[in-house]
């Protein structure tokens, strides 16, 4: 039997709005999923560490502050930094449809702009947590 | 669709049996449900002890609402343009809002403001930000609200006042603040570590400002305490009107142990509250704020203005309501809060932008919503009568209930120890977060429908594509304003921009009741947002930079 999926959520950047990822971490909690939540005001170099002092399988971060484009380079940056490709990064909130391909391109696995059903981005993560890693270590 | 669906949407009953909070619903009011009423003294006429149907007598027909839409486009000068705009479409007050640097207190030319700058307000820096906003628009005629949180906003204001020879004491404004004592829990612009450790400081300066504005500038409101954040945080609406009473009231009772008479400060007070979906569960909140207010401001603190008793408020439609799908109706949905908040007797009123969920609005969904105002105003007939629903069983039923279960929260909080003592408990953070896990849940089980959402629902490739501002914003502009600043900061005295930061650094320290001064004397000086709340965490023994990367240049 595998060990549980770990999941580190948490936002990077000066935006404060935590009420959609606060409710991310309890659902998923609530499923039985192990969650390290760090809180708002991070920066993307901060997760990465505890990404990888962690060793998270699922990196989740929310903007609601419209600044998700150049905060989310940096984390991509950072976790290849950190060698961190092989999780899987998610990102959710206010996220105008035009900007979600931007974010795929970059190296965003999955974005869940706000309105997503909790069911939808939970059942996401608990199915492809581990999938990436495992693909790549292959 | 098959026939069986269609037969069954035919015959489909309202599902829902409790209120937007959960107050449960009969299928039908009777007189038997309001007997326990004594209109003269639990409701009284508008105008009247305890003001549950109205603050005034005549309403809105002495004077409309102030259509105030919240205003901050990606510079000052974006923000000017857009202001003009809506006031020429008929806006009649007006509301700025701060992008994120600015609402947290750091500069532009912060290395973490980079890509935050101007995305959901406008960046006020210094000085000369406040001023090019409010370029052309006549201070002692408009009514403005400042929700910008940095420590210039106040002074910038009150300079630019006198610069255009206008006294203080002629210009009307209101400054939106968090609650000193909520803090954290619906506080988003940082500063959970500190603020318990604070508070008391906290509470003493916002009482400090206060009785300087009382004496110098009466017509400044600075203390309107916002509801309407912790409504968004999913909490009912016996919670929103009980956990804001709470707070202020404990900014009383300081003012109090002070020897300041209720009546010189309780008039100065006011609200923003929250206005969503339920239109009759918030129009009964309303009305049962404004009887739980009087009620306490007479008999537990001894009132006799009936200024202080009057529960003054300006009404922001609900953010939360507003979906990203099928974005469009969400104007209905910003209609229908809107008609809750004037239905229910607000003096001040923003109607939410359709693209709410999406983006800051757009000028097209701006317009939109000032439309959405004068609808209401001429329209719809809902500003002809004071408390058109008054006498409704249903709504005086509701009115009852919720006074009570305000009453009852308000207990529960002074057994807590006070607002202060419920939120370092972490009492507060737990409502909340039980409060939106359980609203989520009934969302995820269709126990609430929300259109677009759950329900009505249409392929993701099907959505209509909605403009989103910061794609209509030249980019540009934005990087001129951050240059411009660096030039500014360059270029000014250097020695006069020490000498105003020390001065504060040290009235600080010292707790002086006259901060407000040197803040205005460090705005004259060219002090930026940053310096001055930075200078100001210093002088509480804090870092001078809340993100830890920038030193006191001034050290």
């Amino acid at each position: 039997m595998a060990e549980s999926v770990r999941v580190l959520l948490g936002k990077i950047g000066l935006d404060g709005h935590d009420r959609g990822i606060r409710m991310v971490a309890a659902w998923l909690r609530d499923g039985g999923t192990e969650v390290i939540y760090v809180g708002t005001h991070q920066t993307a170099e901060k997760i990465a560490r505890a990404a990888s002092d962690e060793d998270a399988d699922v990196i989740g971060l929310s903007f609601g502050g419209a600044d998700h484009v150049p905060l989310c380079k940096q984390m991509v940056e950072q976790m290849e930094a950190y060698s961190l490709q092989d999780r899987l990064f998610i990102v959710g909130g206010n996220i105008p449809r035009g900007d979600i391909e931007v974010l795929r391109e970059m190296g965003v696995d999955m974005v869940f702009p706000s309105g997503t059903p909790m069911s939808t981005s939970v059942s996401y993560i608990q199915e492809n947590a581990r999938k990436k890693r495992s693909k790549e270590a292959k | 669709m098959t026939t069986k669906e269609i037969k069954s949407r035919y015959f489909e009953a309202a599902r829902r049996q409790e209120t937007w909070s959960g107050i449960p619903v009969k299928t039908t009011y009777t007189a038997e449900d309001v007997k326990t009423i004594d209109y003269a003294r639990s409701v009284g006429d508008p105008g009247e002890y305890p003001y549950k149907r109205g603050i005034y007598g005549d309403m809105f027909r002495g004077r409309l609402w102030s259509q105030r839409q919240i205003t901050g486009c990606s510079t000052p000068r974006l923000t000017n343009e857009r202001l003009r705009q809506l006031i020429s479409k008929g806006e009649t007050a007006i509301n700025v809002i701060g992008d994120q640097p600015t609402m947290i207190g750091i500069d532009s030319d912060h290395p973490w403001a980079k890509g935050a700058v101007g995305r959901s307000g406008v960046p006020i820096d210094t000085m000369r930000d406040m001023w090019q906003m409010m370029d052309g628009i006549p201070l002692d005629e408009i009514s403005t609200m400042l929700t910008l949180v940095t420590p210039i906003a106040i002074p910038s204001y009150m300079l630019l006042a006198e610069e255009h020879g206008i006294p203080c004491s002629e210009v009307r404004m209101t400054s939106a603040m968090v609650p000193p004592v909520l803090g954290p829990p619906v506080c988003m612009y940082g500063g959970r570590e500190w603020w318990f450790d604070q508070q008391r400081r906290q509470m003493k300066e916002f009482i400090d400002k206060l009785e300087y504005m009382i004496r110098n500038c009466p017509k400044m409101y600075i203390a309107n305490y916002n509801a309407y954040i912790i409504r968004e945080t999913g909490v009912g609406a016996a919670e929103e009107v009980a956990w804001v009473f709470a707070s202020a009231l404990e900014g009383f009772q300081l003012m109090a142990e002070r020897g300041v008479d209720i009546d010189t400060v309780a008039p100065k007070v006011s609200f923003t509250f929250s206005a969503m979906i339920d239109i009759l569960e918030e129009v009964a909140k309303f009305r049962a704020a404004r009887s739980v207010w009087a009620r306490i401001l007479k008999e537990k603190f001894g009132a006799k203005d009936p200024r202080s008793m009057r529960l003054k408020y300006h009404v922001n439609t609900a953010g939360v309501i507003m979906e990203r799908q099928q974005a469009s109706i969400n104007i209905v949905r910003a209609a229908y809060a809107a008609l809750a908040a004037v239905l229910g007797g607000t003096q001040s009123l923003q109607v939410a932008g359709y693209d709410e969920a999406i983006a800051i609005p757009t000028e097209e969904a701006a317009a939109m919503a000032v439309r959405t105002q004068q609808i209401l105003a001429h329209e719809s007939g809902a500003a002809s009568a004071v408390d058109p629903l008054g006498g409704s069983y249903y709504v005086e039923s509701l009115t009852q209930q919720l006074e009570e279960k305000i009453q009852n929260i308000l207990d529960t909080i002074e057994e807590k120890g006070g607002m202060a003592a419920a939120v370092s408990s972490g009492y507060i953070d737990r409502e909340m977060e039980a409060a939106w896990f359980k609203y989520q849940r009934e969302v995820e089980a269709k126990e609430r429908i929300v259109v677009g959402v759950n329900e009505f629902t249409i392929p993701e490739e099907e959505e209509p594509e909605v403009p989103v501002y910061h794609s209509q914003v030249d980019s540009v502009l934005v990087e001129r304003h951050i240059e411009d600043l660096k030039e500014f900061k360059r270029t000014r005295s250097q020695a006069g921009v020490k000498e105003a930061l020390d001065n504060l650094l040290h009235a600080t320290e010292r707790e002086d009741r006259e901060i407000l001064q040197y803040e205005k004397e460090c705005c004259k000086a060219g002090c930026s947002t940053g310096e001055v709340a930075g200078v100001k965490r210093l002088g509480i023994g804090l870092p001078y930079d809340p993100m830890g990367v920038l030193e006191y240049p001034f050290a």
